[in-house]
């Protein structure tokens, strides 16, 4: 008499937290895709303590080598750097460009990347750095 | 009869859920924060005729690479460079010039963008 009537009982109640998993890990990619942006090259940003905290960097400018950079997601030669970086002018005349530059990189390599950036109007750049705390 | 036995039986069931959730919000955190921290050194990209001229007197920090530093062409080690700013400032407004040699790394020149800003004796330039 009464292991039928808990059957159907317990037979509801186990899927909700099924239903909770599934909902949360669609939640989760939801939420992770946005929140920590994979970076565009594999860069090795120099070390810093003093330098002003800021968000992690979405999009911005990697320059990984000298004919390896990235402008906002996607490879650009390092001849079309000023041309692509041109398009968006106006916006860099208010707002600094991120720059992420890998750390082993001689002067020499990014000195033509910054020419080819002021020739392109940009005014101020970002050097995105890791802090850590002194 | 059959309420009391269903009553019993939902208030256990109730907590995996509950479970569930902490767990999962548990892992989302771990996974989706970013435990390093970034941060950013601002560099004027403008051109050279319009900001060279203002001020009359100027520092020059030669990044020699190596982690080896000119002030004013005297050899400064890192730590001891906003002292030495400081006392070839004398107290005025300097601008400070940070001129990288090619073969000098970009982890040299930011660190010693960062000791010349962290001195406090006027704005620092990148010279190109």
């Amino acid at each position: 008499m009464r292991i039928e009537q808990e059957q159907p009982a317990a037979r509801g109640e186990n899927i909700i937290p099924l239903i909770n998993v599934v909902f949360l890990l669609l939640v989760f990619f939801l939420l992770v895709g946005t929140l920590a942006p994979t970076p565009d090259l594999d860069v090795d940003l120099p070390d810093t303590s003093a330098a002003a905290a800021i968000r992690p960097p979405g999009e911005g400018l990697y320059v990984a080598g000298p004919r390896a950079l990235s402008y906002r997601g996607t490879m650009v030669e390092a001849a079309q750097l000023g041309a692509v970086v041109g398009r968006d002018a106006a916006r860099y005349e208010t707002e600094p460009l991120k720059v992420l530059i890998d750390h082993a990189l001689k002067a020499a390599d990014i000195a033509p990347v910054l020419q080819a950036l002021a020739e392109a109007g940009v005014r101020r750049i970002d050097v995105v750095t890791t802090r850590h705390r002194p | 009869m059959r309420i009391d036995v269903e009553s019993g039986r939902r208030r256990t069931v109730g907590l995996t859920p509950l479970i569930d959730v902490v767990f999962l919000l548990l892992l989302f955190f771990m996974l989706a924060s970013r435990f390093s921290s970034h941060g950013a050194i601002p560099i004027g990209l403008g051109g050279h005729g319009a900001g060279a001229a203002e001020p009359a007197a100027m520092v020059l920090v030669t990044v020699a690479g190596d982690g080896r530093y000119l002030v004013n062409g005297r050899e400064t080690p890192l730590g001891a460079m906003a002292d030495a700013l400081r006392a070839t400032a004398d107290g005025e407004a300097r601008r400070v010039v940070v001129q990288p040699r090619p073969e000098a790394t970009v982890q040299d020149i930011v660190s010693g963008l960062e000791a010349a800003a962290a001195a406090g004796v006027g704005d620092v330039v990148l010279m190109r």
